[in-house]
């Protein structure tokens, strides 16, 4: 005992030595309990006496903010009425206990104080009895949180309209009731020193690679961390390329776009506490895709996805595009057009690189306050954008009027993109493009392209290439890549990803032999 | 040490790639010098000529699966005169990686930036060329890949654009010279788009793993660059005739400046620069892989990357000084690049055929 207690001072917040099991004595028990929790005025410890054998005591403990105290309240008035049994001459407190609480569900016992304390801190209710060296944990958590709202990051017209919350039991709950089959598996893992977080992991047996399963399994475990307090926490630590600037697990607010995730054999990862799922493998394509795809005519959701594509490059490069030309290519403006940009040019007194940067730095600036600044003034900023920046600013021979377009299609491009991360990642590299078009032009840009392509193909995500069905090209792969072919002719699920159930349609519905 | 293998349409894509080489905007000059207006049919008989080359660096591959050209050179000459001709191998592909970024450089320069220094466009390309190097073969893979796309793509977008503008005239009379000049016109073109595929043999047969596909797979990427510059020289002749191609320093890009489609559709000429920034830059990539590769295997090194900084800083410092002028790298062009490819890329794979042919009829005579 004693040397424990030196290792309870030593290991600082790991509470005590993790094997420590309870001792037999409960006052023993609550002291060290009290010890180890120290000031804490939420920790509640309610010592009793058994009214039928009051030389034997027991002990709730529960943490006062996290428990629903109706239902603790109700366990009390329960064991209050505990009695010896008749029938059963047992002086065994803990025995009696258990059964009077056998009817609730997920009771947990167990020896060791470090479980004891995981019980306390999830919410439940523990129990100790005198004499005994184990504990009862009844679940007593209180539930309540943010109720299923609508995702405000990915909104779609079509299609189911339920978001994640904060809680992670609900989100698992979103994502099981859509596939209703055994075959769908999670694993619980904790997370965090500090925070112990509860961090789940779903897939499909068969359907998701055992390889990727593991080594995604395999890197969580290895995290060393003291918190986890979202999903990017466990992202920033497990990526494959910790520098890049692409996201390499496609983080979603919406159970069907996770559902249709695991039915392509990618593993699910769900962190309590965060309203975001991260799914990987990600590949490039996949982050420009909208779960809505799929609920609309695949004629128009595949024009759609083009526009999309087209919209990410055109966000990226029509600045730097516009500064090169007007800088440095002056030729390849049909004439009239030319007259009319170098008319409006000719009173600005900054160089176009000066003026592009001067604008989307300001863009920049307004679309950060909208997110940050209260609600309430949001319209103050609206006004403050459109007519002092916009109007006022060409108005007085600041910046040119194309220089405003070209803004403001650079804005309006970027919010096609339908993951946050991936149109943060293109926003930062725009400004790169930018400096490059004002130092050696088009080649400048085209050459950042080629640096910027080498980069992609260099990434992976969980082993698997980040522009997948593309490079490496895999044949018969881009069904649902650029385009979105109709779901009959989608057959298989993705290649390198998919586990030993390779086919997505049934045997059956098949046009062939079936 | 286990190699990274790669699929076999990225070695289709490798193979094109290396044999559109920096070729596709500037050949179309050299082929009408020679050949005026049968320039075409030289580029129609370059492929088929091309063929048993090809053959025999994919059959080279095939009999010393998983090595480099450098351990094959070894392997069939033998210690010393093997080092002695994969170092002659590996100072070409070091030499000629540094010409790539002067191209560039004088283009750009030339067309569409002159106060711009030519070492800052150079310093670009040896980035992104080094860039590509440190991270391997499996992304220049993976990035060849998408790039063959593209140029296909842009290359025949732009043919099917400047169209209108065809006047057979330009073609007549046929064969006004007699066969000579043709076969003239296809060496010098083979000595483009077929012999530096030799800087594949670095990647074919070490890092692929199934050497029949392979033969496909290197077959097609070669036709499919050998369709695209007959086509660019068809094309160049059909609509600038032999005369002006002949004397203009780039003429498919003075091809693209044709392109005239309602008022938008003018000066697409960018279009055919992307496209030979890509190929030039692949082009590059592989010489310098080759190089680079090579030198650490013949420097008995671990790991090749620790060699790629100073041997890019030296390309870069290079390709400042390695020609004075278009001049000079027109005669050096003439003078110098088609025999010092030639022994490279046509005497050196026939002799090592040839002395593996007879080791192995020795060994049978042996057993």
């Amino acid at each position: 005992m004693r040397i424990s207690r030196r290792r309870i001072r030593r290991s600082g917040y790991t509470h005590s030595s993790p094997d420590q099991v309870l001792y037999k004595q409960l006052q023993d028990n609550l002291t060290r309990i009290k010890t180890d929790f120290g000031q804490s005025d939420d920790l509640v410890v309610n010592c009793f006496e058994w009214t039928a054998n009051p030389s034997l005591s027991y002990a709730c403990i529960y943490i006062d903010t996290l428990v629903d105290k109706d239902t603790v309240n109700h366990l009390s008035e329960e064991l209050m009425k505990l009695k010896r049994s008749p029938e059963q001459e047992t002086d065994n407190l803990f025995i009696l206990m258990r059964r009077q609480f056998s009817s609730i569900r997920d009771l947990k016992t167990g020896v060791k104080f470090i479980d004891l304390y995981a019980e306390l801190l999830s919410g439940n209710t523990v129990f100790l009895a005198d004499g005994n060296t184990e504990y009862l944990s009844i679940p007593t958590e209180n539930k309540d949180s943010r109720a299923i709202e609508e995702p405000s990051s990915q909104t779609v017209i079509r299609g189911p309209k339920e978001g994640f919350s904060e809680r992670i039991n609900t989100n698992i709950l979103l994502v099981r009731k859509r596939i209703r089959s055994h075959h769908v598996k999670l694993e619980n893992l904790t997370v965090g020193n500090l925070t112990r977080t509860a961090v789940s992991l779903m897939y499909i047996e068969n359907i998701a690679k055992d390889t990727i399963v593991r080594e995604i399994r395999r890197r969580i475990k290895e995290i060393e961390t003291a918190s986890i307090l979202e999903g990017s926490y466990i992202e920033e630590l497990i990526k494959d390329d910790k520098y890049s600037i692409f996201p390499e697990f496609l983080s979603t607010e919406k159970p069907d776009t996770v559902t249709a995730a695991l039915l392509e054999g990618k593993v699910a990862i769900f962190v309590d506490g965060s309203p975001y799922a991260l799914t990987a493998p990600a590949v490039f394509v996949e982050f420009l895709h909208s779960s809505e795809d799929f609920y609309h005519n695949f004629i128009v959701s595949s024009m759609v996805r083009l526009l999309r594509f087209i919209a990410l490059f055109l966000t990226l490069l029509t600045p730097s595009a516009y500064i090169a030309i007007t800088t440095f290519h002056q030729e390849i403006i049909p004439t009239p057009l030319l007259i009319s940009i170098a008319a409006q040019r000719e009173g600005v007194p900054f160089p176009t690189l000066i003026e592009a940067f001067l604008m989307e730095t300001t863009f920049e600036v307004l679309r950060e306050a909208g997110v940050r600044m209260p609600r309430a003034i949001g319209s103050a900023i609206s006004i403050v954008g459109a007519l002092v920046l916009g109007q006022a600013a060409v108005e007085a021979g600041i910046i040119s009027a194309v220089m405003v377009i070209i803004v403001s299609m650079t804005a309006i491009y970027s919010f096609t993109v339908p993951n946050y991360e991936m149109s943060n990642a293109v926003r930062i590299i725009r400004f790169i493009f930018m400096v490059l078009a004002g130092v050696l032009g088009l080649y400048g840009v085209f050459m950042g392209l080629i640096i910027l392509t080498l980069h992609l193909c260099k990434l992976k995500s969980i082993g698997i290439p980040y522009l997948m069905p593309l490079a490496p090209w895999i044949k018969n792969e881009n069904k649902d890549s650029l385009l979105r072919f109709p779901l009959w002719s989608l057959k298989y699920r993705p290649f390198g990803i998919r586990g030993e159930d390779k086919r997505k349609t049934a045997q059956t519905s098949m046009k062939k032999g079936g | 040490m286990q190699r990274t293998k790669i699929t076999n349409h990225q070695l289709y894509s490798l193979t094109a790639n290396g044999a559109f080489g920096g070729s596709v905007i500037v050949i179309a000059s050299a082929m009408a010098a020679i050949a005026k207006q049968d320039a075409w049919i030289s580029a129609l008989l370059t492929p088929v000529i091309g063929m048993p080359v090809v053959w025999i660096y994919w059959y080279l591959g095939s009999q010393y699966p998983g090595s480099t050209f450098v351990e094959i050179i070894k392997k069939i000459f033998g210690r010393w005169i093997g080092t002695i001709a994969a170092a002659s191998y590996v100072f070409l592909c070091l030499t000629i990686a540094y010409h790539l970024p002067w191209y560039v450089g004088n283009f750009v320069t030339t067309e569409a930036m002159p106060e711009t220094p030519p070492y800052v466009i150079n310093l670009m390309f040896v980035i992104a060329v080094v860039i590509a190097v440190l991270y391997g073969i499996e992304t220049i893979a993976r990035a060849s890949e998408l790039y063959i796309r593209f140029v296909l793509i842009l290359s025949v977008l732009t043919m099917l654009l400047v169209s209108p503008n065809i006047k057979f005239e330009n073609l007549q009379p046929v064969l006004e010279n007699g066969m000579i000049p043709i076969f003239k016109g296809s060496y010098v073109l083979s000595c483009f788009i077929v012999f530096p595929i030799i800087t594949m043999m670095m990647i074919y047969p070490a890092n692929t793993d199934n050497i029949s596909e392979a033969k496909k797979s290197i077959f097609k990427g070669f036709l499919w660059a050998g369709f695209i510059t007959f086509i660019t020289i068809l094309m160049s002749t059909l609509i600038l005739g032999s005369k002006i191609t002949a004397s203009s320093q780039y003429p498919t890009y003075l091809l693209a400046k044709e392109i005239n489609l309602g008022i938008i559709f003018t000066r697409l000429e960018f279009i055919v620069a992307i496209t030979w920034f890509v190929t030039q830059f692949m082009i590059g990539l592989l010489f310098f892989y080759a190089g680079v590769t090579g030198l650490s295997q013949l420097l008995g090194l671990k790991d090749y990357k620790r060699i790629v900084m100073p041997l890019g800083l030296i390309t870069l410092v290079m390709s400042g000084v390695v020609f004075p002028d278009v001049i000079y790298q027109a005669n050096w062009t003439k003078h110098v690049w088609l025999p010092y490819i030639t022994t490279h890329g046509l005497i050196l794979p026939l002799l090592l055929f040839l002395v593996h042919l007879i080791k192995k009829r020795m060994l049978k005579a042996r057993y």
